[in-house]
C-alpha cells in the first residue's frame, strides 16, 4: 500500500506530447479513475506508472522513491490489461503461480496464496482450467487475481472491462471495488466510460490532450465542472453560446444576471436543472422524447429556435409536439474553457 | 438433404491420385517386387530379397549416418543462427530492417543452382569441396529463408501484452522470452525446424555439387543407384527407406503439437 506522486511527467513522441507536464498526487488506499476520450494520454500515463513507457521528463514517486528509470519487473506495481493477457499455454493455477515462483515462495506458501486469491475473485475450483475454457469475465478475474496475489503497492487497471458487455461490466466493477476496499490497495483505473468512473472512483482525473482538465470526487466533477471540456464530457449538458454585455446575459429572449466581463461565453445547464411547468418563463415545444426508464429526456425547442435537452418526470406524460414551459435554473458560464461564473 | 454430386471435385481428386499417389504406389510395388515383366500389371514374384540386399550393403549404412549427421548439424546450426535473428526481426526496431528482409527474400528467389555453383567454385579455393563442413554450409544457406521467415511471423504473433504482463509480475527479459514468448511461438518454430530437417535430408544439389565424390548422403546414393544400376529395385527400396524418416518426423510433430497447431504453424 503506498502513495503515488507524479511530478511534471511528460511523454513526447517526436513532436507530439502524449502526456504534457502533468502532476498528480494519489493517497494511500485511494481508487482513482483516469477518464478521458481516446488519445487523451490516460493509457500512456498508466503505462508510465507501470514502467512500460519511459517518461521523457519528470518523476514518478512511489512512497517517495523515484521509479521512473526502474523496469516494470522491479516495480511494486501490478497491471491488469484490457486484453487480460493471460498466458494461454498455462492453466489458471500456473498463470497465478508464475509471479509467486519468481519470488521464490515455498510450495506451501504458493498454494495458500493462490487458494486465498481464487476465493477472493470467486473462482475456487477453476485452477486446472485453461484460459480458453473461461468466459470473458472469468478471464479478467484471473488477470486480476494474477496481479493482486503479488500484493503490489499499486494496482493499475487499463480499461479492464472494455471488451465485456454492460451487465457483466457493472458486476465486475462492483467486485473490483469490494476487493480494493478489502485490501486497501492504491488503485488507478483507466476508463473512457464516465459511468464506470462515477460509480467506482474516490477521485476522478479527467484528461484531455495529455493534460489534466480537473481532479475531483465524482460529485464535484459532475456538479461543478471546472472547464467547458469537463462540462461537456461528463453526463449530459446543454452548452449554448451566448453574449454577455453590461453584466447581463441574453438567452432566448431573457436577461440573466452574469457579473462577468463583456463578450462571448458558453452557458452550461444540466437537463435536470431546468424549472419545468406553469410560470417557468419560456414557452417552448417538445420536439423529441427518449424514454430513459426512470425519466424522459426531451428535446425542447425554445422560441428563438435553440433546442435544449430537458429531464421530464414520467408523470408529465409529454408527447412530441406538446407545448411546455421551462425556465433557467442553476447554470454555469465558461469562457476560454474555464468556468467564470456559477449561479 | 442430398449433397449435390460435385463433378469438378471428383475430377481434381482423380487427377491428384493419378499424378501423386500412382507414382508413389509404383515405387512401393517395385520395392517389394522380385520379378516384374512387361505385360503383367503386378509383379510376377513378390518378396523382400532386395531389402536384405540393400540393407546388407555397407555404403547404404554409411550414407544413412552421413545424412543423419549432416542434417542434424544443419538443422541445429540453422536454429541457433536463425531463431535469435527471427526474434530480432520480429521485436526490435533497427535501421535497415525492412531492406535486409527484402534483400534476403530476393537472394533466396535467385536460382539456387547458380548460387550453389558459384559457392562450389568459392569452396574450391578454401578446400571445402568434398568435406562435411562444405556440405553443411551450403545446405545451411538453403534453410535460412524458412527458418527466419516462419519464426519471425510466429514471434510477431505473440501478444506484446502477454510479454508485458510477464515483465509486470517480475520476470526479466530473458525469463519472459523463455517462459512466455518461446512457448507461444513454439508450434510454428517446431514446424519450421521439422521442415528444415526433412528438406535438408533430401537436399541433393548442394550435397552433390559440393560434397561429391567423397561425401555420399542418402539421396545421392539413391541417385547413383538409379543411374548406375540396371536393377530398379535398389532405387525403389532406398526411396521407401528415405520416406521413413520424414514420415516419422511428420507423425511425431503431429503427435506433439496436435494437428491444429501444426497446421497453424505451416500457415494454414
Amino acid at each position: 500500500m503506498a502513495s503515488l506522486d507524479l511530478q511534471d511527467i511528460s511523454k513526447r513522441y517526436s513532436n507530439l506530447a502524449a502526456v504534457d507536464t502533468l502532476s498528480l498526487s494519489i493517497a494511500d488506499g485511494e481508487l482513482v479513475c483516469l477518464l478521458g476520450p481516446s488519445g487523451s494520454g490516460k493509457s500512456t500515463l498508466l503505462r508510465m506508472i507501470g514502467g512500460f513507457e519511459i517518461p521523457s521528463s519528470g518523476k514518478i514517486l512511489i512512497d517517495g522513491v523515484d521509479v521512473a528509470p526502474v523496469p516494470p519487473d522491479k516495480r511494486p506495481t501490478a497491471m491488469v490489461f484490457q486484453s487480460h493477457a493471460l498466458w494461454t499455454h498455462m492453466n489458471v493455477w500456473e498463470n497465478i503461480a508464475f509471479g509467486l515462483k519468481l519470488r521464490k515462495f515455498s510450495r506451501d506458501e504458493v498454494a495458500a496464496k493462490i487458494a486465498r486469491v481464487m476465493e477472493l475473485v470467486g473462482l475456487t475450483g477453476y485452477e486446472k482450467r485453461h484460459p480458453s475454457q473461461l468466459s470473458g469475465g472469468q478471464q479478467q478475474r484471473v488477470a486480476i487475481a494474477r496481479s493482486i496475489v503479488l500484493e503490489p503497492k499499486i494496482l493499475l487497471l487499463d480499461e479492464p472491462f472494455a471488451s465485456l458487455d454492460q451487465h457483466l461490466r457493472e458486476h465486475l466493477r462492483e467486485e473490483v471495488r469490494q476487493i480494493q476496499r478489502q485490501l486497501g490497495i492504491t488503485t488507478i483505473f483507466v476508463t473512457h466510460g464516465q459511468d464506470e468512473a462515477l460509480a467506482l472512483a474516490d477521485r476522478i482525473v479527467v484528461m484531455s490532450k495529455g493534460k489534466i482538465e480537473q481532479v475531483g470526487t465524482p460529485d464535484e466533477i459532475y456538479a461543478r465542472p471546472q472547464t467547458e471540456f469537463v462540462a461537456g464530457f461528463i453526463g449530459v449538458m446543454n452548452l449554448v453560446s451566448a453574449t454577455v454585455s453590461g453584466g447581463s446575459l441574453a438567452f432566448a429572449g431573457e436577461a440573466l444576471s452574469a457579473p462577468v466581463a463583456d463578450g462571448l461565453a458558453t452557458l452550461a445547464i444540466r437537463p435536470e436543472d431546468w424549472k419545468v411547468g406553469e410560470g417557468a418563463g419560456l414557452k417552448a415545444t417538445v420536439t423529441r422524447t427518449v424514454n430513459l426508464g426512470a425519466y424522459v429526456l426531451a428535446d425542447v425547442a425554445l422560441p428563438d429556435g435553440t433546442t435544449v435537452k430537458v429531464h421530464l418526470d414520467k408523470a408529465r406524460a409529454v408527447r412530441e409536439g406538446d407545448p411546455i414551459e421551462i425556465g433557467i435554473g442553476p447554470f454555469a458560464l465558461y469562457r476560454d474553457n474555464m468556468v467564470i461564473h456559477r449561479s | 438433404m442430398i449433397r449435390r454430386f460435385d463433378l469438378a471435385g471428383l475430377v481434381i481428386a482423380a487427377a491428384l491420385v493419378f499424378f501423386i499417389l500412382l507414382p508413389v504406389l509404383t515405387v512401393f510395388i517395385w520395392a517389394f517386387a522380385e520379378q516384374w515383366f512387361y505385360p503383367s500389371l503386378l509383379p510376377t514374384k513378390w518378396g523382400l530379397r532386395f531389402w536384405s540386399k540393400v540393407l546388407e550393403r555397407p555404403d547404404v549404412w554409411s550414407a544413412f549416418w552421413t545424412s543423419m549427421k549432416i542434417t542434424t548439424l544443419v538443422t541445429g546450426l540453422s536454429a541457433l543462427i536463425c531463431l535469435p535473428a527471427a526474434y530480432a526481426f520480429a521485436r526490435m526496431e533497427f535501421p535497415g530492417r525492412q531492406a535486409f528482409m527484402m534483400s534476403f527474400l530476393m537472394a533466396t528467389a535467385f536460382p539456387r543452382f547458380a548460387i550453389t555453383i558459384s559457392l562450389a567454385v568459392l569452396f574450391l579455393v578454401f578446400n571445402l569441396v568434398g568435406t562435411v563442413t562444405g556440405v553443411v554450409i551450403v545446405q545451411l544457406l538453403t534453410t535460412l529463408l524458412l527458418m527466419i521467415w516462419l519464426p519471425t511471423a510466429a514471434f510477431r504473433g505473440v501478444s506484446r501484452n502477454m510479454e508485458e504482463a510477464a515483465r509486470d509480475v517480475g520476470a526479466g527479459p530473458l525469463r519472459v522470452f523463455w517462459s512466455i514468448t518461446l512457448p507461444q511461438a513454439l508450434p510454428s518454430i517446431a514446424a519450421a525446424v521439422l521442415m528444415t530437417f526433412v528438406w535438408t535430408f533430401y537436399e541433393t544439389e548442394g550435397a552433390w555439387l559440393v560434397g561429391a565424390p567423397r561425401i555420399t548422403t542418402m539421396p545421392i546414393l539413391m541417385m547413383q543407384m538409379i543411374n548406375n544400376q540396371m536393377v530398379v529395385q535398389y532405387g525403389a527400396v532406398l526411396s521407401v527407406l528415405l520416406w521413413v524418416p520424414s514420415l516419422a518426423a511428420l507423425l511425431l510433430a503431429r503427435r506433439v503439437l496436435g494437428s491444429d497447431t501444426f497446421a497453424k504453424g505451416l500457415g494454414a
